[in-house]
């Protein structure tokens, strides 16, 4: 190259800086007896014009981080198109807005917006032609039209629109201080322009109060809709995903957008888009704010602000004016020249549900239009019946009987059992005889039995009136299974529907294995008596698939569910609620296999088809939100798992009142949730009041009760407070072996956290011998390869490392970890956790290669779901003592220096009992330059490991 | 996570070995970023590069508040990761196409947005960068910034050191340069 970079660059932009016609003359003069720097230069310059649309950056960058663009060139005058502008009237997040005239049309007065620079220009015209059709069919009063489109000089996309001279609703509103009826009455013109636009096949998809003004004629104030078509065509111009997931790809604004317009997957966007950011706009005007808060959204960052876009629900409208302060409740009140009294009584009811339904998530139960919504707001104008209804009504009106079934229907038996054998005996004769009176119809008969059985003699639908489980009915289940031998011979089905229901009383009472003999047999019954296909005996099948599951016979169970499931597909249709029980029922046997992500996929897919089919207030449908909760627990998205956890509790304390059982165990669930997270304070509390729901609700001696307790025990365990925890979980082993006797799976439970706690206390010799006994026991009860059979033997082995019994450790951890990759899978939180164990043991025994390979899977699959929770820091630091012991200095020290850093920056706060980790990974440190001979950075580690763990922040 | 801590503080110490040390740490966090990304959104192959280096940023520096100074050099680190990245697939991917072989659906999975960037405008972009970095390394750095990065022109400015309407010059006639250049002789 003849002629210096420095020299083209300043002679390109100086001949940049010149109008296109004095170019030529400018570079003849200054590369004269240089024609080559002359080529170049204007070689440079027409590449410079076909530059800034090939060669932008391909990767585009979040709008929140990126700053403002330059200001515009366009000044009063400038002539674009057919237009001069005349004066700037808006400047907005996408552009600029003119007063501008129309040359050819007898001056006529527009507006005229120009997009932001960084469009693909042609792109958003095509976009614009292909609307062009349809935005020129809308003729209404209160949509402005859009006329033209085109590109500036500069190649910057601008449209032309009826000019609207107003104010954006809202604003409107406030100034005037509308009354709320007038509000509702400007609100059902914008719904009718929007229907309008609807019916001609155009949606505007960026809904929301700046694109609605009001102007006044005649002293009337008309709203007029804006910007119809220009969203479509200045987004989503290369219709990809992957550009659709950033900031400024984001089609409409946060706080108006729909959850299937913020959700970046779904491409399918349709009119009842608009009908959601109608939704909004109408709770704003109501409440004064949007459903979700614009500050919340804009710091939210892209995946929250999804998140609480599709999944949460916001407050009802009145709920949002009661939870404001009582000054801005008075503001917003004087603003519809109301108090806030009268404002709160005017919203409450029809308009929570209007803009409810609105609002809803899943766009088929929303307005379908519209129009429809519009109607709604009209008949609660008018005080008639809206459309809208409390989401619960219908499960309110059904909900007494429906307790009886779905919660109770288990304990028929039982119940018998409380009101002494005589009445048993008694009632299994008449239901006996019921049975045989009507042997033509013998279904029917058994039918009615049952419902008799379950409705009439059980009513524990108030918790004072739920059976106390104890041993005595265990004897009394006992006795009634007996009794049905021989006496139905000839009844298959009534047998099968009575055993159906002693089965549900051993579930209840925790004897699986009786569960499964009986349900076995009624199934057997079932496919004998009737034709092959019946939909009863699939029914069945599921039950007894769920009874294999809890006896740990994972793969018989799941080749049961799995043919009742698709003969119930098949037969009673996908979508009926027993198919959804018998997913719900196989997801958990996935899950139990540690199948994790399957089983994860499967409740979510059952909890949708229950949200849609039931209706998302639906018990059945809270259960599987449960379950969802639960998965994601087990699978560590804690975070996922928190959130789900909130909403069901929320949910169910809504639905079902805050003291029925389901409420508690969603109680429950979130207290293991904040457990895992760390937010021990916070675990405490939910499990206490958990706790003392149930004891006052069921007894201090019922199962429930005892898992609370034992909830509670583990969190203080976690606090470090060991003689609490002793104490609680003592008194729960006490009761257990009172009431289930001491070989009952619920009381080695207890027996096994015990050994835990004194393990904790440092008893290690005291430890092991409890985990001794119950190893023994389950393997003689469950089999050796039941997975809470396994867990004993992952304990023990832990309590023999502790007690510094190396070799004996090593061979149950080997024992336990191919029986857990065997049984549950290798990537299964629990294989994985015995693993890591395992690794501990081999470093301590000094075996640093077998170690390193342990711990490195380990890291490698807690490292991916959660990078930067403290346990994945605490296998780091395993693994760079393991790579210490191995003189592989360098890599060591990266590891224990990360984790050390993740110890104390971790997104999960490190439970009490468990701190020491950041001493020792402090003292692997030390250790680790002493053997480098690396004196000085040993001192400096030495010193941080002996003070506290937080000093080296 | 990789000790990213360590690696900015030792540059602002100024210690040279520490910005490969920076770049190897960033380069590695990208491509766990990605393959972690390709295993869990499945039926989704392409990932945008842009996100990816400030989700990397946002993971690697935590919550702390690192000035500007930290942040360009983490940026100026991730660039030249991305820009590696980028590079080697469209090479591997045009090799297995000569040779033949069907591209498969590499790990990176890092497609970039634009058709109109396929390999061979990728490469092509690298090679003009190449010459143009021979000539002039700051506009050079500070292209990649922005292709590769992703920065905004106002956030390449102040990696850059320079104000924002130098860099709109910068920008302009780099820009040309570089098309210039691609479009050959």
């Amino acid at each position: 190259m003849s002629s210096s970079l420095a020299r083209q660059e300043a002679l390109f932009h100086a001949a940049l800086d010149l109008a296109k016609t004095a170019r030529a003359g400018f570079l003849a003069r200054e590369c004269g007896d240089d024609p080559v720097l002359r080529a170049r230069i204007e070689r440079l310059l027409a590449a410079h014009e076909k530059s800034a649309d090939t060669l932008e950056p391909p990767l585009s960058i979040s709008a929140a981080e990126s700053a403002p663009l330059p200001a515009s060139i366009e000044v009063p005058g400038t002539r674009i198109g057919r237009y001069t502008l005349v004066e700037k009237i808006g400047e907005g997040g996408c552009g600029s807005v003119w007063l501008a005239e129309q040359d050819d049309f007898g001056r006529r007065r527009v507006a005229l917006k120009l997009v932001k620079l960084g469009m693909d220009t042609a792109d958003v015209i095509a976009r614009f032609e292909a609307e062009r059709q349809a935005l020129a069919r809308m003729d209404h009063p209160h949509i402005a039209k859009v006329f033209d489109a085109g590109a500036t000089g500069t190649g910057r996309p601008y449209f032309v629109m009826e000019l609207v001279r107003g104010i954006r609703l809202t604003d409107y509103c406030d100034q005037q201080a509308c009354p709320l009826a007038e509000r509702l009455r400007l609100f059902i013109d914008v719904c009718h322009a929007v229907q309008h636009a609807h019916q001609k096949g155009v949606i505007h998809r960026d809904l929301k109060p700046s694109n609605i003004l009001v102007a006044l004629h005649d002293g009337t104030a008309v709203p007029q809709v804006i910007d119809f078509g220009i969203a479509k065509a200045t987004h989503g111009r290369l219709g990809g995903e992957a550009r659709a997931t950033a900031f400024d790809q984001f089609v409409g604004t946060p706080a108006y957008v729909s959850p299937e317009q913020a959700d970046a997957s779904e491409r399918d966007i349709d009119t009842r888009s608009d009908v959601y950011s109608l939704g909004v706009l109408l709770y704003e005007l109501t409440t004064g704010g949007t459903p979700f808060a614009a500050e919340t959204l804009a710091q939210a960052g892209l995946g929250e602000m999804r998140r609480l876009i599709c999944e949460v629900d916001p407050p009802r409208a009145s709920q949002r004016l009661e939870q404001l302060e009582p000054a801005r409740l008075a503001a917003i009140a004087t603003a519809r020249r109301t108090t806030s009294r009268q404002l709160l009584a005017a919203v409450r009811g029809d308009l929570d549900w209007i803009t409810l339904r609105g609002l809803e998530k899943n766009r088929s139960r929303r307005y379908q239009t519209a129009a429809s919504l519009a109607a709604d707001v009209q008949r609660h104008l008018r005080h008639e019946p809206v459309e809208a209804s409390p989401p619960r009504a219908a499960y309110l009106l059904g909900k007494l009987v429906r307790r009886h079934r779905a919660m109770f229907a288990a304990a028929a038996i039982v119940a018998l059992a409380l009101l002494g054998t005589a009445i048993v005996s008694l009632r299994l004769a008449l239901a006996a005889r019921t049975a045989e009176r009507r042997a033509e119809s013998e279904a029917t008969a058994a039918n009615q039995m049952v419902e008799f059985l379950q409705r009439d003699l059980l009513a524990p639908d108030t918790p004072e009136q739920t059976p106390v489980w104890d041993l005595r009915w265990r004897t009394m289940l006992d006795r009634a299974d007996a009794s049905l031998e021989g006496r139905f011979a000839g009844k298959p089905l009534a047998e099968a529907t009575l055993r159906e229901t002693l089965a549900a009383s051993y579930r209840a009472l925790g004897d699986h294995p009786a569960e499964v003999t009986q349900l076995a047999r009624a199934f057997a019954l079932r496919r004998q008596a009737g034709p092959p296909d019946q939909p009863p005996s699939f029914e069945t099948q599921s039950r007894l698939a769920a009874a294999l599951d809890a006896t740990g016979r994972f793969v018989d169970a799941e080749r049961h569910a799995r043919t009742a499931l698709a003969a119930q597909r098949r037969l009673a249709g996908p979508e009926r609620p027993e198919t959804l029980r018998t997913m719900q029922v196989l997801a958990s046997i996935l899950w139990n296999q540690g199948r994790l992500r399957e089983a994860a996929a499967l409740h979510k897919q059952t909890f949708d088809l229950r949200e849609r089919v039931l209706g998302r207030d639906h018990p059945e449908t809270l259960a599987s939100m449960q379950e969802l909760a639960q998965a994601y627990r087990g699978y560590g998205e804690l975070i996922s798992a928190q959130h789900w956890g909130r909403r069901v509790l929320e949910a169910k304390t809504r639905v079902l009142g805050p003291e029925h059982p389901a409420t508690i165990i969603a109680l429950n669930g979130l207290g293991m949730t904040q457990r895992a997270l760390g937010q021990l304070d916070d675990a405490e509390s939910l499990h206490r009041r958990a706790l003392d729901l149930r004891r006052r609700l069921l007894g201090p001696e019922h199962p429930d009760t005892l898992i609370s307790q034992t909830n509670l025990a583990f969190v203080f365990q976690d606090q470090a407070r060991y003689e609490e925890a002793g104490r609680l979980d003592r008194e729960t082993l006490e009761v257990k072996r009172r009431t289930l006797g001491s070989d009952h799976a619920s009381t080695l439970n207890s027996l096994s956290i015990l050994a835990i706690i004194t393990l904790a206390q440092g008893r290690a010799a005291e430890a092991v011998a409890l985990h001794e006994s119950v190893l023994a026991t389950r393997r003689r009860t469950l089999g050796p390869e039941h997975p809470e059979t396994i867990n004993s033997l992952h304990l023990l082995a832990i309590a023999l490392r502790e007690n510094d019994r190396i070799g004996d450790a090593t061979s149950l951890f080997a024992e336990a970890l191919a029986l857990r990759r065997r049984v549950l899978g290798p990537q299964h939180p629990d294989t994985l956790r015995t693993q890591e164990e395992f690794g501990r043991a081999r470093l301590l025994a000094g075996e640093f290669a077998a170690a390193l390979e342990l711990l490195t899977d380990v890291l490698a699959a807690r490292e991916q779901p959660s990078p930067r929770a403290w346990r994945t820091a605490a296998v780091r630091s395993e693994v760079g003592a393991a790579l210490a012991g191995l003189q592989r200095f360098e890599l060591a020290e990266r590891h224990l220096h990360a984790a050390h850093h993740g110890l104390l920056h971790a997104d999960d706060p490190i439970p009490p009992a468990q701190a020491a980790i950041v001493r020792i990974t402090a003292t692997r440190l030390a250790q680790l330059y002493r053997q480098w001979n690396k004196p000085a950075q040993a001192e400096r580690w030495e010193r941080l490991a002996t003070t506290e763990p937080t000093a080296a922040r | 996570m990789p000790d990213l801590t360590l690696g900015l503080n030792q540059l602002d110490r100024g210690e040279a070995a520490s910005a490969d040390r920076l770049l190897r740490l960033v380069y590695a966090e990208l491509r766990r970023i990605a393959a972690s990304r390709m295993s869990r959104e499945t039926g989704s192959h392409t990932l945008q590069p842009t996100l990816l280096v400030h989700d990397a940023w946002l993971r690697l520096a935590g919550t702390r508040n690192w000035n500007w100074r930290n942040r360009a050099h983490f940026y100026g680190a991730a660039a030249e990761a991305m820009r590696r990245i980028l590079i080697d697939r469209a090479r591997r991917r045009r090799a297995q196409r000569r040779g033949g072989g069907q591209a498969p659906v590499t790990l990176d999975g890092l497609d970039p947005a634009a058709p109109a960037f396929d390999d061979d405008r990728w490469l092509a972009l690298d090679e003009a960068l190449e010459k143009l970095a021979a000539e002039d390394p700051a506009k050079a750095r500070f292209v990649r910034l922005r292709f590769f990065a992703g920065l905004s022109l106002e956030e390449a400015a102040l990696a850059s050191g320079i104000s924002p309407a130098t860099a709109k010059r910068w920008w302009a006639f780099s820009r040309a340069w570089l098309f210039e250049e691609m479009r050959g002789p």
